[in-house]
Protein backbone atom coordinates (compact mmCIF):
# COMPACT_ATOMS: atom_id res chain seq x y z
CA UNK A 1 0.00 0.00 0.00
CA UNK A 2 2.83 2.40 0.88
CA UNK A 3 4.61 1.66 -2.38
CA UNK A 4 1.35 2.33 -4.28
CA UNK A 5 0.98 5.71 -2.53
CA UNK A 6 4.61 6.49 -3.31
CA UNK A 7 4.17 5.54 -6.97
CA UNK A 8 1.06 7.71 -7.27
CA UNK A 9 2.82 10.62 -5.64
CA UNK A 10 5.82 10.29 -7.95
CA UNK A 11 3.47 10.29 -10.94
CA UNK A 12 1.81 13.50 -9.72
CA UNK A 13 5.24 14.96 -8.89
CA UNK A 14 6.44 14.46 -12.45
CA UNK A 15 3.18 15.88 -13.79
CA UNK A 16 3.87 19.06 -11.80
CA UNK A 17 7.38 19.19 -13.26
CA UNK A 18 6.06 18.63 -16.79
CA UNK A 19 3.50 21.44 -16.49
CA UNK A 20 6.16 23.75 -15.04
CA UNK A 21 8.50 22.99 -17.94
CA UNK A 22 5.69 23.74 -20.41
CA UNK A 23 5.03 27.04 -18.67
CA UNK A 24 8.72 27.97 -18.76
CA UNK A 25 8.94 26.93 -22.43
CA UNK A 26 6.06 29.23 -23.31
CA UNK A 27 7.50 32.10 -21.31
CA UNK A 28 10.89 31.90 -23.04
CA UNK A 29 9.58 31.02 -26.50
CA UNK A 30 6.77 33.53 -26.87
CA UNK A 31 7.57 36.48 -24.60
CA UNK A 32 7.81 39.71 -26.50
CA UNK A 33 10.44 41.24 -24.25
CA UNK A 34 13.45 39.48 -22.85
CA UNK A 35 13.18 41.36 -19.54
CA UNK A 36 9.62 40.10 -19.07
CA UNK A 37 10.68 36.55 -19.90
CA UNK A 38 13.51 36.55 -17.38
CA UNK A 39 11.48 38.18 -14.61
CA UNK A 40 8.40 35.97 -14.99
CA UNK A 41 10.42 32.77 -15.42
CA UNK A 42 12.51 33.58 -12.34
CA UNK A 43 9.47 34.39 -10.23
CA UNK A 44 7.63 31.27 -11.29
CA UNK A 45 10.65 28.98 -10.87
CA UNK A 46 11.60 30.31 -7.45
CA UNK A 47 8.18 29.90 -5.86
CA UNK A 48 7.57 26.63 -7.70
CA UNK A 49 10.83 25.08 -6.47
CA UNK A 50 10.16 26.16 -2.89
CA UNK A 51 6.64 24.70 -3.01
CA UNK A 52 7.82 21.47 -4.64
CA UNK A 53 10.62 20.93 -2.15
CA UNK A 54 8.33 21.56 0.83
CA UNK A 55 5.69 19.34 -0.74
CA UNK A 56 8.19 16.52 -1.10
CA UNK A 57 9.49 16.98 2.45
CA UNK A 58 5.96 17.00 3.86
CA UNK A 59 5.15 13.88 1.88
CA UNK A 60 8.18 12.00 3.26
CA UNK A 61 7.09 12.95 6.77
CA UNK A 62 3.61 11.51 6.37
CA UNK A 63 2.91 8.63 8.78
CA UNK A 64 2.12 6.01 6.15
CA UNK A 65 1.73 3.20 8.66
CA UNK A 66 -1.07 5.03 10.51
CA UNK A 67 -2.72 6.15 7.26
CA UNK A 68 -2.65 2.69 5.65
CA UNK A 69 -3.74 0.95 8.84
CA UNK A 70 -7.00 2.92 8.79
CA UNK A 71 -7.91 1.38 5.37
CA UNK B 1 16.23 34.41 -30.86
CA UNK B 2 18.01 37.71 -30.95
CA UNK B 3 16.32 40.65 -29.39
CA UNK B 4 17.25 43.50 -27.12
CA UNK B 5 16.52 43.39 -23.45
CA UNK B 6 13.83 46.07 -23.36
CA UNK B 7 12.58 46.21 -26.97
CA UNK B 8 9.62 44.25 -28.24
CA UNK B 9 10.27 41.37 -30.59
CA UNK B 10 8.02 38.61 -31.89
CA UNK B 11 8.52 35.43 -33.88
CA UNK B 12 8.26 36.19 -37.60
CA UNK B 13 9.19 39.84 -37.28
CA UNK B 14 10.79 41.06 -40.49
CA UNK B 15 14.16 42.72 -40.79
CA UNK B 16 13.11 46.39 -40.93
CA UNK B 17 9.75 45.95 -39.29
CA UNK B 18 9.17 48.20 -36.30
CA UNK B 19 6.74 47.38 -33.51
CA UNK B 20 4.52 50.40 -32.88
CA UNK B 21 1.99 49.09 -30.41
CA UNK B 22 1.53 45.90 -28.41
CA UNK B 23 -2.02 45.42 -27.17
CA UNK B 24 -3.23 42.98 -24.55
CA UNK B 25 -6.77 42.61 -23.32
CA UNK B 26 -7.84 45.09 -20.65
CA UNK B 27 -6.49 44.39 -17.14
CA UNK B 28 -10.04 43.86 -15.90
CA UNK B 29 -10.19 40.61 -17.87
CA UNK B 30 -7.32 38.96 -16.01
CA UNK B 31 -8.37 40.52 -12.69
CA UNK B 32 -11.76 38.83 -12.87
CA UNK B 33 -10.05 35.50 -13.55
CA UNK B 34 -7.65 36.02 -10.68
CA UNK B 35 -10.52 36.90 -8.33
CA UNK B 36 -11.52 33.27 -8.38
CA UNK B 37 -7.95 32.27 -7.51
CA UNK B 38 -7.81 34.88 -4.75
CA UNK B 39 -10.97 33.38 -3.34
CA UNK B 40 -9.51 29.87 -3.31
CA UNK B 41 -6.28 31.17 -1.77
CA UNK B 42 -8.25 32.94 0.94
CA UNK B 43 -10.25 29.80 1.61
CA UNK B 44 -7.04 27.73 1.82
CA UNK B 45 -5.46 30.22 4.21
CA UNK B 46 -8.65 30.36 6.25
CA UNK B 47 -8.78 26.59 6.48
CA UNK B 48 -5.13 26.52 7.47
CA UNK B 49 -5.49 28.91 10.39
CA UNK B 50 -9.11 28.70 11.49
CA UNK B 51 -10.11 25.05 11.02
CA UNK B 52 -7.74 23.69 13.73
CA UNK B 53 -9.60 25.82 16.31
CA UNK B 54 -12.86 24.04 15.51
CA UNK B 55 -11.34 20.62 14.86
CA UNK B 56 -8.38 20.12 17.23
CA UNK B 57 -8.05 16.56 15.91
CA UNK B 58 -6.32 18.14 12.88
CA UNK B 59 -3.42 18.99 15.15
CA UNK B 60 -3.20 15.42 16.32
CA UNK B 61 -0.07 13.31 16.24
CA UNK B 62 -0.28 12.15 12.65
CA UNK B 63 -3.05 14.27 11.14
CA UNK B 64 -1.10 17.53 11.36
CA UNK B 65 1.47 16.40 8.78
CA UNK B 66 -1.29 15.19 6.45
CA UNK B 67 -3.11 18.50 6.96
CA UNK B 68 -0.01 20.53 6.06
CA UNK B 69 0.73 18.31 3.06
CA UNK B 70 -2.75 18.87 1.65
CA UNK B 71 -2.46 22.62 2.25
CA UNK B 72 0.89 22.74 0.49
CA UNK B 73 -0.52 20.80 -2.45
CA UNK B 74 -3.35 23.33 -2.74
CA UNK B 75 -0.90 26.23 -2.81
CA UNK B 76 1.16 24.47 -5.47
CA UNK B 77 -1.89 23.93 -7.67
CA UNK B 78 -2.99 27.55 -7.15
CA UNK B 79 0.46 28.79 -8.17
CA UNK B 80 0.55 26.68 -11.33
CA UNK B 81 -3.00 27.62 -12.27
CA UNK B 82 -2.33 31.33 -11.77
CA UNK B 83 0.52 31.17 -14.26
CA UNK B 84 -1.62 29.28 -16.75
CA UNK B 85 -4.15 32.10 -16.50
CA UNK B 86 -1.39 34.67 -16.93
CA UNK B 87 0.00 32.85 -19.99
CA UNK B 88 -3.44 32.80 -21.57
CA UNK B 89 -3.77 36.55 -20.95
CA UNK B 90 -0.24 37.71 -21.74
CA UNK B 91 0.27 35.69 -24.90
CA UNK B 92 -3.06 36.78 -26.38
CA UNK B 93 -1.77 39.87 -28.10
CA UNK B 94 -2.31 42.16 -31.03
CA UNK B 95 0.86 43.66 -32.45
CA UNK B 96 0.68 46.74 -34.63
CA UNK B 97 3.81 47.29 -36.66
CA UNK B 98 4.63 49.77 -39.41
CA UNK B 99 3.66 47.08 -41.99
CA UNK B 100 0.83 44.98 -40.60
CA UNK B 101 -1.32 43.91 -37.68
CA UNK B 102 -0.49 40.55 -36.15
CA UNK B 103 -3.09 38.75 -34.05
CA UNK B 104 -1.73 36.06 -31.74
CA UNK B 105 -4.20 33.97 -29.78
CA UNK B 106 -2.95 31.55 -27.17
CA UNK B 107 -5.60 28.97 -26.34
CA UNK B 108 -4.32 26.88 -23.45
CA UNK B 109 -0.78 25.57 -23.61
CA UNK B 110 -0.91 23.68 -26.87
CA UNK B 111 -2.98 25.83 -29.21
CA UNK B 112 -1.64 28.99 -30.77
CA UNK B 113 -3.39 30.82 -33.56
CA UNK B 114 -1.63 33.56 -35.52
CA UNK B 115 -3.11 35.73 -38.24
CA UNK B 116 -1.91 38.92 -39.84
CA UNK B 117 -3.45 41.74 -41.77
CA UNK B 118 -1.60 44.05 -44.12
CA UNK B 119 -2.58 47.70 -43.94
CA UNK B 120 -3.28 47.91 -47.67
CA UNK B 121 -6.17 45.42 -47.19
CA UNK B 122 -7.96 47.52 -44.58
CA UNK B 123 -11.27 48.94 -45.74
CA UNK B 124 -12.85 50.20 -42.55
CA UNK B 125 -12.21 50.37 -38.80
CA UNK B 126 -15.03 50.50 -36.22
CA UNK B 127 -15.01 50.84 -32.45
CA UNK B 128 -17.63 49.56 -30.03
CA UNK B 129 -17.70 50.51 -26.35
CA UNK B 130 -20.93 49.16 -24.94
CA UNK B 131 -22.13 49.14 -21.34
CA UNK B 132 -21.46 50.93 -18.07
CA UNK B 133 -18.33 49.01 -17.06
CA UNK B 134 -16.58 49.27 -20.45
CA UNK B 135 -17.40 52.98 -20.57
CA UNK B 136 -16.05 53.59 -17.06
CA UNK B 137 -12.89 51.57 -17.64
CA UNK B 138 -12.52 52.63 -21.30
CA UNK B 139 -12.29 49.29 -23.04
CA UNK B 140 -14.16 47.74 -25.95
CA UNK B 141 -13.90 46.17 -29.37
CA UNK B 142 -12.10 47.34 -32.45
CA UNK B 143 -13.33 45.76 -35.64
CA UNK B 144 -11.25 45.97 -38.81
CA UNK B 145 -13.04 45.31 -42.10
CA UNK B 146 -10.65 43.84 -44.65
CA UNK B 147 -10.43 42.91 -48.29
CA UNK B 148 -8.47 39.80 -47.39
CA UNK B 149 -9.61 36.20 -46.97
CA UNK B 150 -10.48 36.85 -43.34
CA UNK B 151 -13.08 39.58 -43.75
CA UNK B 152 -13.09 40.87 -40.21
CA UNK B 153 -10.26 41.32 -37.76
CA UNK B 154 -11.46 41.71 -34.20
CA UNK B 155 -9.69 43.24 -31.21
CA UNK B 156 -11.69 42.03 -28.26
CA UNK B 157 -11.82 43.81 -24.87
CA UNK B 158 -8.90 46.13 -25.62
CA UNK B 159 -8.07 49.24 -23.58
CA UNK B 160 -8.56 52.69 -25.13
CA UNK B 161 -10.11 51.41 -28.38
CA UNK B 162 -10.50 54.91 -29.86
CA UNK B 163 -6.74 55.49 -29.76
CA UNK B 164 -6.12 52.08 -31.35
CA UNK B 165 -8.59 52.89 -34.12
CA UNK B 166 -6.78 56.18 -34.78
CA UNK B 167 -3.40 54.41 -34.95
CA UNK B 168 -4.70 51.81 -37.41
CA UNK B 169 -6.40 54.41 -39.60
CA UNK B 170 -3.29 56.58 -39.68
CA UNK B 171 -1.02 53.67 -40.59
CA UNK B 172 -3.50 52.43 -43.20
CA UNK B 173 -3.64 55.87 -44.85
CA UNK B 174 0.15 56.15 -44.79
CA UNK B 175 0.53 52.72 -46.44
CA UNK B 176 -2.04 53.46 -49.13
CA UNK B 177 -0.45 56.87 -49.72
CA UNK B 178 2.97 55.25 -50.19
CA UNK B 179 1.54 52.76 -52.70
CA UNK B 180 0.03 55.47 -54.92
Amino acid sequence: MTSLILALYLLIFFCYIAVALFILFHIFRYSLKRSTAIFSASLFSLVFIVLMVTNFILFTRLPFSEITSSF
Amino acid sequence: MRYAFHRFHFTGQRENEEVIEVIHRHWLNITLQFLMLFFFTAVTLGVMFILPFFFPVLLGAYTVSLFHFVENTFFLCIWIFSFLIWIDYYFDVWIITNERIVNIEQKGLFNRYISELNFRNIQDVATVVEGIVPTMFNFGEVSVQTAAEQERFLFHMVPDPYRIKDIIMKLSEQTKGNLQ
